[in-house]
């Protein structure tokens, strides 16, 4: 961009107020049940609306559910449970929406002279010509439409008191409807739309038998089962374009129609499952428990694998030497070791090359292309982790006290994460068994209730957890190379996973504006080290490990008041020691690119003349330089998220919910609705109203590109979650 | 009612105890390794992606421009110093996405090469057809490869790095299976013993005639190993091997007397049929599909003249009425960037929307390869100086032909062929490789010999912990 291009600013628009809200949610729900000794029946619905803060957009779901069981002899039960459930969501464009309207240079107008939208870039001489969130949110369409059906029957069979066979079938139905429609726009761009419907049958054929006994001092509880689930599912979709029309919605109206897919899938699964729990004079308890599961999408070679577990436990507070101490109610002290299993590579036919033909139909010199859409990965092996559980439950002074207390260790050996390989093998990145880590934390829960007179009641409850992982083995002996996501995160044997592996930005140097690099090595330069690719042997070198982004140790903290009718809750939760980098503030400090997007106010703290002490480089600095071989000439070093200036602590500790409810006396809301309604229950809830933070961007909970160790981190113009203040009422029958 | 409900249960228990048979389910969409290649069908299918993806590498919007931008022929903006100047970084887009593209052609053709042998039910002959054609797709990503990658590869340095030659499919990586870089003679090697073994099974011609001209024939193959050896240095095998193309002219290759049958009006991108001077090329303008139409992303850059436009002096180069100069150079776009109104671009790509066939191997190049070779071999002679005329006399109807008393050494008449290929496949991203084999200068003059190419991707070097070495200019 030239130094001397003018942005002339007629207009001030706030592009971020022009596409949010204050939205309204509702939410209701409704309960009856009834019964006598044969039969008993449950119903309820509720209805859930909740608009986005992004103008026109929102949420809604209706449920229904009804449970019904009947007794026909003493020795025989049969029941059945019904759910449906339908939910539209046309929410789906506003992260999008929200990114670009932080970005949208703010002098341009929503509308033009002639009121209609302008979607270029005016007289500025850089930026997006072909943009409008506004528009967008208001004419296009991106919505999700799902209905859900889920039914059970059973029977239940006592032959003895001591047995119960149980056979269930389910019925799972799930249809969704997804529809993408952009409006054309003056570029002649947009002006296409996409339909796609899945429709997903399953069924589970459930049979346990179940065994229940006690005699003398030893009590048996034994189950043998098996399953077989099996799914089908029906996907099509079309794709349209060159509507004659905005208004035409249907795509069979469009110019140009294509078939995106028209498929049908199967999968399979059968499991045999057993469980044995012995427990001897309420004192010791021991449990072994074996599974078996098939399924369809191995071959036959790798289709089954079985886990066990074990596990012990010892109610120390039934012993003599307890019995009589008076505050302590209960106190247990158990145990577990368990396997498991994990292959998340498990497409059809896992292992093997799959082609599939173009999905566009396309050939070459009339030979349509089968494309490889899969590799070959016979060495791939299952992920096992093995845990090891040790926990302590006490229940303390007349039971006003529960503890819990639990210390586990995870480790898992053949963590199978997508990892980079060699380019010139052909792919460039495969699902691989990279390494050992071991996982271990601690989690203690309290529970107390401090006060509970008749009309005046206070709970509260209190939990925290830490856990702390560490690489045992790695493949790759160092970092993990490559991958986009993954490139700035450190791999280390002896390390935490998913440790910010950057480039160690200094300060801005007073005296040029300047910024200074330090070299990771105790020295600085006024060199951005990334750009010494071609002098240095590693540039990795220069780098620095700056912590991970999960936090050290989180909790919540909960209170409950109960006051005659009146229910009084708080929910806090809080994080310490997380790590984010906020690639938002780095968008908004980043104009040394086309795009001439909308900048942070801090851009007018940056430096001017020497003495001036500023976190914000001059305009023109020695670390944006040029030419470069990026796609704008120039290649920006202060805004890469290689680097630690974006790198902030991101602990928090937030109010999540406080409510407020009144529950309606019963008897006179027996007798106002002549037994009609039994209760009624009236709340106004808020959520998120306050959050602590030294974090700068907008929420330190988010995570661009997804929750794992190695993906969570990255604020990149993530939508922030709301506050939310609902209004509702529960009406049981 | 009980006793009923009892024995419906203990069937139910029953019933689904034993399915293994209900968990061999095979999935409607994909097809695997057999099904693919028992059937000549589904292997050619699978074969066809390797032409595509060899295509989709070739007209990524870089690699076919790469020769002739970094050339004085055109003048460009200069956000394209960066390739000029050698100055690319191992991370830049184009440098990693060439690379890899090239990379993977390569293994759909190892793919292609492995599985017939272990699965293949149909006539040998086929099978036999479908392994050449995937060596030829080999042999050509190796030397394109080469060309942009192969340290001084063509400045005559054969012990300098090549390319890790990759000859079996990718089937699971193994953390530290790395194959180093082999050297350019080794992959020169490997490139002419793909297309000799290739020779033997090629079809001369397809019963359709696109297929002919965009499908591994025996003439491609020839031609192919002709440019091969001519890049390699090895004149006596280049002449050798570009006469056996010209045995084939004119029952399969002639040149054509009309330029515009060869680079055909094309303004609304309609399919367009590949002149017989064509012995390879992507036959893009036939190429639609359900949903886009496939672009060579060349046709738009020259058309819009917004990145590079000819350079006036190498319209000034041309003889006098030239109708290379007057037929296949113009003006473009006269609509969207007025600031290049008045400058010049190629008419061998017209359709503004990518929608051209692209040449990649046309019959002049293998006359004047031969006629070059020739001379190096035999100093001047007839052959070479007829094969000359026959070029130029195709574009300049009234030239004077040459004749041997024109040339007063060896290195004239060479001279004189090297510009005739410069006129004559210019914009076809050759021109770049006859300058640096012949050591003459690029847009850049004093550019060092190991900046002429481009650096190896920085993650090939990482994952190789080094093993692959980077090229020797950007060390």
């Amino acid at each position: 961009m030239g130094l001397n291009d003018v942005f002339s600013s007629p207009y001030n628009t706030s592009w971020v107020d022009s596409v949010t809200r204050t939205a309204i949610s509702h939410q209701l729900d409704l309960s009856m049940s009834a019964g006598t000794d044969k039969a008993r029946i449950y119903l309820s619905g509720s209805y859930t609306d909740q608009p986005s803060y992004i103008i026109n957009n929102g949420y809604q779901r209706y449920t229904g559910r009804m449970n019904f069981t009947y007794n026909a002899s003493r020795k025989i039960t049969v029941g059945a449970d019904m759910s449906l459930s339908y939910s539209f969501n046309n929410s789906l464009n506003a992260p999008t929406i929200w990114r670009q309207a932080v970005l949208k240079a703010p002098n341009l107008p929503v509308r033009d002279a002639n009121g209609n939208y302008l979607y270029a870039k005016g007289t500025n001489p850089y930026g997006n010509d072909d943009l409008n969130p506004v528009a967008d949110a208001n004419l296009n369409t991106n919505q999700l439409e799902m209905n859900d059906g889920l039914g059970n029957i059973f029977v239940e069979f006592k032959p003895v008191s001591s047995l119960t066979l149980r056979s269930e079938v389910g019925v799972q139905l799930s249809n969704s409807d997804a529809y993408t429609r952009r409006v054309k726009r003056p570029s002649g761009l947009g002006n296409d739309g996409i339909q796609s419907n899945t429709s997903n049958k399953k069924y589970v054929i459930n049979n346990t038998a179940t065994f229940n006994r006690s005699f003398n001092r030893h009590s048996i509880n034994a189950m043998i089962g098996q399953s077989y689930e099996h799914s089908n599912e029906n996907t099509s979709g079309m794709g349209g374009y060159d509507f004659f029309s905005d208004d035409i919605r249907s795509i069979s109206a469009a110019g140009r129609k294509y078939v995106i897919s028209a498929l049908r899938q199967n999968w399979a699964m059968v499991s045999y499952f057993s469980r044995l729990n012995y427990e001897y004079d309420r004192k010791y308890l021991f449990g072994v428990t074996y599974r078996i599961d098939g399924s369809s999408r191995f071959s036959q070679n790798n289709r089954y694998v079985g886990f066990p577990s074990l596990s012990a436990g010892w109610r120390l507070s039934e012993e003599d030497f307890l019995k009589d101490v008076k505050w302590i109610s209960q106190l247990k002290l158990r145990g577990s070791v368990g396997f498991s299993g994990n292959n998340s590579a498990a497409s059809y036919y896992g292992s093997q090359g799959q082609y599939i033909l173009n999905s566009d139909n396309l050939s070459y010199a009339g030979v349509q292309i089968l494309q490889m859409a899969q590799p070959d990965n016979p060495n791939l092996k299952w992920e096992r982790t093995r845990s090891y559980d040790v926990g302590l439950d006490a229940s303390l002074f007349d039971r006003k006290v529960d503890i819990t207390l639990d210390y586990y260790e995870r480790r898992i050996k053949d963590m199978i994460l997508s990892s980079a390989i060699p380019l010139y093998q052909g792919w460039i990145s495969q699902p691989q068994n990279i390494g050992d880590m071991v996982n271990r934390g601690a989690e203690l829960m309290v529970n107390a209730r401090l006060i509970s007179h008749k009309n005046f009641k206070w709970n509260t409850s209190f939990n925290i957890s830490t856990n702390t992982n560490k690489i045992l083995k790695l493949n790759f002996g160092g970092e993990e190379v490559g991958l986009a996501n993954d490139a700035f995160k450190y791999m280390k044997v002896g390390e935490p996973a998913g440790q910010f592996y950057l480039y160690d930005w200094a300060m801005v140097d007073p005296s040029t504006g300047n910024p200074i690099w330090g070299d990771g090595k105790g020295g600085i330069s006024m060199v951005p080290p990334a750009s010494l690719f071609a002098v240095v042997p590693d540039v990795n070198d220069f780098r620095k490990t700056y912590g991970t982004a999960l936090p050290d140790f989180f909790g919540g903290i909960g209170q409950t008041f109960t006051y005659k009718n009146w229910d009084l809750d708080f929910f806090a939760s809080f994080a310490v020691g997380s790590h984010m980098i906020n690639g938002s503030l780095a968008s908004l400090l980043t104009y040394s690119t086309a795009d001439a997007n909308n900048l942070s106010t801090k851009i007018l703290d940056r430096w001017l003349v020497p003495g001036h002490e500023t976190d914000i480089p001059r305009l023109v600095n020695a670390s944006i330089t040029k030419p470069q071989g990026s796609a704008s000439g120039v290649t920006d070093y202060t805004t890469s998220r290689t680097n630690s200036r974006f790198l902030e602590d991101a602990s928090y500790l937030r109010l999540r919910t406080v409510s407020i409810s009144y529950n309606m006396d019963a008897q006179k809301l027996k007798k106002m609705t002549s037994g009609v309604i039994n209760t009624m229950r009236v709340f106004v809830r808020a959520t998120n109203l306050l959050t602590i933070t030294s974090y700068s961007g907008l929420d330190p909970e988010v995570s661009a590109f997804g929750s794992s160790a190695i993906q969570s981190g990255y604020d990149e113009l993530t939508m922030p979650q709301n506050k939310l203040i609902q209004v509702g009422i529960n009406i049981s029958l | 009612m009980s006793k009923r409900i009892f024995i419906v249960s203990a069937c139910l228990f029953f019933l689904t105890v034993s399915c293994n048979k209900q968990l061999d389910l095979a999935p409607e969409n994909t097809l695997v390794d057999k099904t693919v290649f028992t059937t000549e069908a589904g292997t050619e299918q699978a074969l066809s992606e390797a032409y595509y993806d060899f295509m989709k590498a070739v007209t990524n919007g870089f690699t076919y421009n790469y020769g002739d931008f970094t050339t004085p022929i055109l003048n460009k903006t200069l956000y394209y110093n960066t390739y000029t100047n050698g100055e690319a970084t191992p991370t830049d887009y184009y440098v990693v996405n060439t690379w890899t593209a090239f990379f993977k052609a390569i293994n759909n053709a190892n793919n292609v090469i492995l599985k017939i042998p272990e699965y293949a039910d149909y006539s040998t002959e086929k099978q036999n057809q479908f392994i050449s054609e995937a060596k030829f797709v080999r042999a050509f990503c190796y030397l394109d490869l080469l060309c942009l990658y192969g340290d001084e590869a063509l400045s005559g340095n054969l012990s300098g790095l090549g390319l890790p030659l990759q000859l079996t499919p990718f089937q699971g990586y193994n953390t530290g299976e790395i194959i180093p870089r082999n050297t350019n003679a080794e992959v020169f090697d490997q490139i002419i013993k793909d297309l000799n073994e290739a020779l033997p099974n090629l079809p001369d011609q397809f019963l359709d005639a696109v297929k002919t001209r965009s499908r591994a024939t025996s003439g491609a193959a020839w031609a192919l190993l002709a440019r091969a050896y001519l890049y390699k240095g090895d004149f006596g095998n280049a002449a050798a091997a570009a006469a056996k193309v010209l045995e084939k002219s004119p029952a399969i290759y002639q040149l054509s007397a009309n330029l515009l049958s060869v680079f055909p009006p094309n303004p609304t991108g309609s399919a367009q049929s590949l002149s017989s001077e064509y012995v390879f090329g992507f036959p893009v303008s036939q190429m639609i599909s359900n949903s886009t139409s496939t672009n060579n992303n060349i046709g738009s850059t020259y058309y819009f003249k917004r990145s590079y436009w000819i350079n006036k002096d190498f319209i000034n180069e041309f003889e006098p009425n030239d109708l290379r100069v007057s037929q296949l150079i113009w003006k473009g776009d006269s609509v969207y960037n007025p600031n290049m109104f008045g400058e010049f671009t190629t008419y061998k790509f017209n359709n503004p929307n990518g929608r051209d066939n692209v040449p990649l191997i046309r019959l002049p190049e293998v006359m004047l390869t031969r006629a070059e070779a020739l001379a190096h071999t035999e100093g001047i002679n007839d052959v070479s100086v007829q094969l000359l005329n026959q070029v130029r006399s195709r574009s300049i109807p009234n030239a004077t032909a040459y004749t041997t008393s024109d040339f007063s050494s060896k290195d004239a008449l060479i001279a004189s062929i090297l510009r005739q290929r410069k006129f004559e496949l210019a914009f076809e991203g050759l021109y770049r490789y006859d300058i640096i084999r012949n050591h003459i200068a690029l847009i850049v003059p004093d550019i060092a010999e190991n900046k002429k190419v481009l650096p190896i991707p920085q993650s090939e070097i990482d994952i190789s912990k080094g093993l692959i070495q980077q090229n020797s200019g950007y060390r």
